[in-house]
């Protein structure tokens, strides 16, 4: 049984919640599906600038393999082929 | 492929081959509650070995990517991973191997996925929640506390609590939600 503390739940506040209620579920999934589009954006910047000699394959497998580990980890992407 | 498209795929494949699923995770609790960043997009299917070769035919390699543990998913119960390598997004297909996950397709929702109004079915939240508890309880992050809150923020008395009380004390989850509870409604 893993303890909880009232310190460790987050909460929105009243005002997002207000706006959330006005929300179909379609929109607040495009909401979601604009933060990944975001995040793959920028992953995709920070390994451009991290790595400037990769090419755009490497450039894209790194920013999956990011992508996949920020998901907890419990998937690889299958070994590159030859 | 971005995760929009992906999405949209999966129902394409669930919903034309009549197989019976309800949408879970983080997708179900944006669906009623606060959205957030994720990877995934969780799936519950009722599978066997016949309905998962025409899974398995709908995502073909090397487009997709099914882990190796699938097969002992299908036939035991359990968990298994579909990832579309050219965009690094995952699909976990959730088997039903426990009393508790087969009963939540008993009641899914169908709730519109995009402004076009495709329709899909969700875990209900109260189930999505217990869910929740569990991944918490088992160790993961404390991203689905604030997931359970969002839910419960949003929907407010449309949830049914006494249906998770009931199962939070047969899981032995009443100190989570005795401990969302006071959060929300302090």
């Amino acid at each position: 049984m893993r303890p909880v503390k009232q310190s460790q739940i987050e909460v929105m506040d009243d005002a997002m919640a207000e706006v959330y209620r006005t929300k179909t579920s379609a929109e607040r999934l495009a909401i979601a599906h604009d933060m990944w589009r975001y995040a793959r954006q920028r992953q995709d910047a920070a390994v451009r600038w991290q790595y400037p000699d990769w090419n755009d394959e490497e450039v894209l497998r790194e920013v999956n393999r990011r992508m996949l580990r920020g998901s907890g980890g419990t998937a690889e992407l299958p070994a590159r082929r030859a | 492929m971005d995760q929009a498209e992906l999405l949209s795929y999966l129902l394409d494949v669930l919903e034309s081959g009549h197989f019976r699923y309800g949408i879970t995770g983080s997708h179900a609790t944006m669906a009623y509650g606060e959205s957030r960043f994720t990877n995934d997009i969780d799936v519950v299917m009722e599978l066997d070995a016949a309905s998962f070769e025409r899974f398995r035919a709908a995502f073909p390699f090397p487009d997709f990517y099914i882990n190796e543990g699938a097969t002992v998913a299908v036939a035991r119960g359990g968990m298994f991973n579909v990832v579309r390598p050219d965009s690094g997004l995952k699909i976990d297909v959730i088997v039903p191997e426990k009393d508790f996950d087969r009963q939540q397709l008993n009641h899914v929702v169908r709730a519109p996925v995009n402004p076009a109004g495709r329709m899909a079915s969700f875990i209900s939240p109260e189930d999505v929640i217990i869910k929740k508890m569990a991944a918490y309880n088992e160790g993961e992050s404390d991203k689905h506390l604030r997931d359970i809150t969002g839910v419960l923020k949003s929907l407010g008395p449309r949830v049914n609590r006494p249906y998770i009380e009931q199962w939070a004390d047969r899981l032995q989850y009443r100190h989570i939600w005795d401990a969302v509870v006071a959060r929300v409604d302090p």
